[in-house]
């Protein structure tokens, strides 16, 4: 069997602030995750803001560097790779950001992004060349490559932005492409076109996708598996259409039950109370989480962080309401 | 204060607000007409450059060069609001209509507390100055509306997190009592269940001042969670108004349709069809109906003639040849 592409093993990722008095905040913590080479998946890693669904992005594409744990790239350490296996890595691990708009030198034409791809990765042996595997790439993702080459990037829509970003990340035909809510700036209709774009890569090219969002919607519109994240730790995963239309962790379930329902017949059941942001980290140490705000808790929960127990056969929550179920395989080695 | 004759708030009247470029004016608002009746909840949907925010902002008499009215009326209760001058206007604002902009998070003043942002809307816009206590508790009254803690009165905006700043905002906009509050994609820039906390606690706010409110915005599901009547807008131009609950059931107009069927679900497993093409360019639109490039259904008459809001059947009017 073939190494995974990604393996992301017990990852954890803590900031220290303040000079005098050190303050940790953890960020991501014990985080594992494969992407097998076996068929091209898409993986949805879904948060709200805090959640550490960005700072998984940056330690996945080796852009900081974790507190503990490792990412594997083809089963080799990304922090103790030689310089040649660093620019094999970055070629087959792309990524698309959320805004479109930031990733371009407004005085270079659109070009030139995809132009510095191409020189790079050495991806073409001469001019004309080049040229060609632009047109195709763009093509590949419904772009006509005249109304987009030579266009300075204001002259592009939001949408012709982004798609342009993501024949980018198509150009060096990677294995894996990192996606960090790509959609979340642009239209509904235009959202549609992007993600049937990421589907395309997939199903054509054979790319597997970390999807990063907080809309739980696009993600079961397009991905097989599903982390949902809270405060930097993994609250519930596995199979998408499980997760979603059967949640087992009451975070997963608030965040189900908070997507407004595009029809006024549907509406939103009861009250949700917000507790003070600093109060549910401060509490978070040594306990659940989600304990100071979920409707089920229990003295367990404040006393102890619950494991990863399987409620299905592809599906996991990490929530003492399932204690009489087996722990998850890898989660059991944590267990003090 | 009392609302005009027919219980009426709001009345635009054939509202066009254009843009000078160098290549003509563009129709950002090119005649649009609605109304929004005492206590109700009226949304205005639309994708980005519609012109939903500049018909906004036109009510509140917030355009800038080179943006400019170039016909219509607006009444507040009766009063129209862009005969109004300056320093009329600059009372009405706030003590009758306030706004939540987009990301009206970010405009509160990083070096003042909360306390003395909310005592400045209020001082501003009241003739009668206050002994500092009565502004206190009554400050302090706004924020337990909103379900802040009462500490928060002395804090500054960035010990705030997104949510809990919103939720300053719209304790500002409900400051004066005003009779309508304009909200501009008020939970946008939020969390799901922080935009559904924030949701629900402008509902309450509005219920409880007997206010209207006018929600801005392009998500159809915050729409049809929240309001009792709905606009589509198009291209400048209202395709469609109608009571929300029959605008999703059985929406009229081709783009209605489109836009609602293409809404992302957690229901619904497949990516929703985006609709093919683009908006058009508001310099040098199209003839007859400007959606006839992009609509399914189109005729000859689509191409030629522009089609009138008419009211379908009562409370349901739609701007199409189909009907």
């Amino acid at each position: 069997m073939p190494a995974p592409v990604i393996e992301v093993k017990h990852l954890s990722k803590a900031f220290t602030r303040g000079l005098v008095k050190k303050q940790q905040l953890v960020a991501l913590e014990d985080f594992s995750l494969t992407i097998s080479a076996d068929h091209p998946t898409i993986t949805t890693i879904a948060g709200e803001s805090g959640s550490g669904k960005t700072t998984l992005a940056r330690l996945i594409l080796g852009l900081i560097t974790p507190t503990s744990g490792q990412v594997l790239f083809d089963g080799r350490d990304v922090w103790r790779m030689s310089k040649d296996e660093w620019v094999t890595f970055h070629k087959e691990v792309q990524a698309i950001f959320q805004d479109p708009f930031e990733v371009y030198n407004p005085f270079y034409r659109v070009d030139h992004v995809l132009d510095l791809v191409v020189d790079n990765f050495k991806l073409a042996s001469n001019g004309t060349q080049a040229k060609q595997i632009i047109r195709e790439a763009l093509e590949v993702l419904g772009l006509r490559p005249d109304e987009v080459l030579g266009k300075f990037p204001h002259q592009l829509s939001g949408g012709q932005r982004q798609r342009v970003m993501v024949a980018r990340a198509f150009l060096p035909k990677p294995r894996l492409i990192l996606a960090d809510e790509p959609v979340s700036m642009v239209d509904a209709s235009l959202r549609a076109l992007i993600l049937e774009n990421m589907l395309r890569l997939q199903r054509d090219f054979g790319i597997s996708f970390v999807y990063i969002t907080h809309d739980l919607s696009t993600a079961y519109q397009i991905s097989d598996d599903i982390y949902i994240l809270y405060l930097g730790g993994v609250a519930e995963h596995g199979d998408v259409h499980e997760v979603i239309q059967n949640p087992k962790h009451p975070y997963t379930q608030l965040l189900i039950g908070s997507v407004p329902v595009p029809d006024p017949e549907v509406t939103w059941a009861g009250t949700v109370d917000l507790p003070p942001e600093e109060e549910v980290r401060e509490q978070a140490a040594g306990a659940c989480k989600f304990a100071r705000r979920c409707p089920h808790v229990k003295d367990t929960c404040r006393r102890n962080p619950p494991p990863s127990y399987q409620v299905g056969p592809n599906h996991y929550a990490a929530c003492f309401l399932y204690q009489d179920r087996p722990l998850e395989a890898s989660s059991g080695l944590r267990i003090g | 204060m009392a609302q005009g004759a027919n219980g009426r708030v709001l009345e635009v009247e054939n509202l066009r607000v254009y843009y000078r470029t160098a290549a003509g004016p563009v129709r950002a608002v090119d005649g649009v007409t609605f109304w929004i009746n005492k206590g109700e909840r009226f949304g205005l949907v639309g994708e980005s450059g519609c012109g939903k925010t500049t018909a906004a902002n036109a009510i509140l008499r917030l355009i800038r060069p080179p943006g400019y009215v170039q016909g219509g009326r607006v009444l507040l209760s009766g009063t129209d609001l862009l005969g109004l001058s300056d320093e009329q206007m600059r009372e009405t604002r706030w003590s009758r209509i306030s706004l939540i902009m987009q990301g009206a998070m970010n405009s509160l003043n990083p070096i003042m507390r909360v306390k003395d942002q909310i005592a400045d809307a209020i001082v501003q816009h009241e003739d009668q100055p206050q002994p500092p206590r009565v502004l206190d508790d009554r400050i302090r009254n706004l924020l337990s509306v909103v379900g802040l803690p009462s500490r928060a009165i002395s804090m500054f905006p960035h010990e705030l997190s997104g949510g809990m700043k919103q939720r300053v905002c719209i304790a500002m906009a409900m400051a004066l009592g005003p009779q309508l509050i304009i909200a501009d994609e008020p939970t946008s820039a939020l969390d799901v269940v922080v935009q559904r906390v924030v949701a629900q606690m402008l509902v309450d706010v509005e219920e409880r001042l007997g206010a209207s409110l006018l929600l801005i915005g392009h998500d159809m599901g915050l729409q049809a969670q929240l309001v009792h009547r709905l606009g589509v807008m198009y291209a400048g131009k209202l395709a469609e108004v109608g009571d929300v609950k029959s605008m999703f059931k059985q929406p009229r107009h081709p783009y209605t349709q489109l836009l609602t069927s293409s809404l992302p679900s957690i229901k619904r497993r497949t990516v929703p069809k985006g609709i093919p093409g683009l908006p058009p360019t508001l310099v040098d639109p199209p003839p007859g109906c400007l959606f006839h490039p992009r609509c399914p259904f189109a005729k000859a008459v689509c191409r030629e003639v522009v089609p009138e809001l008419r009211e379908h059947e009562p409370g349901h009017a739609v701007a199409c040849h189909l009907y």
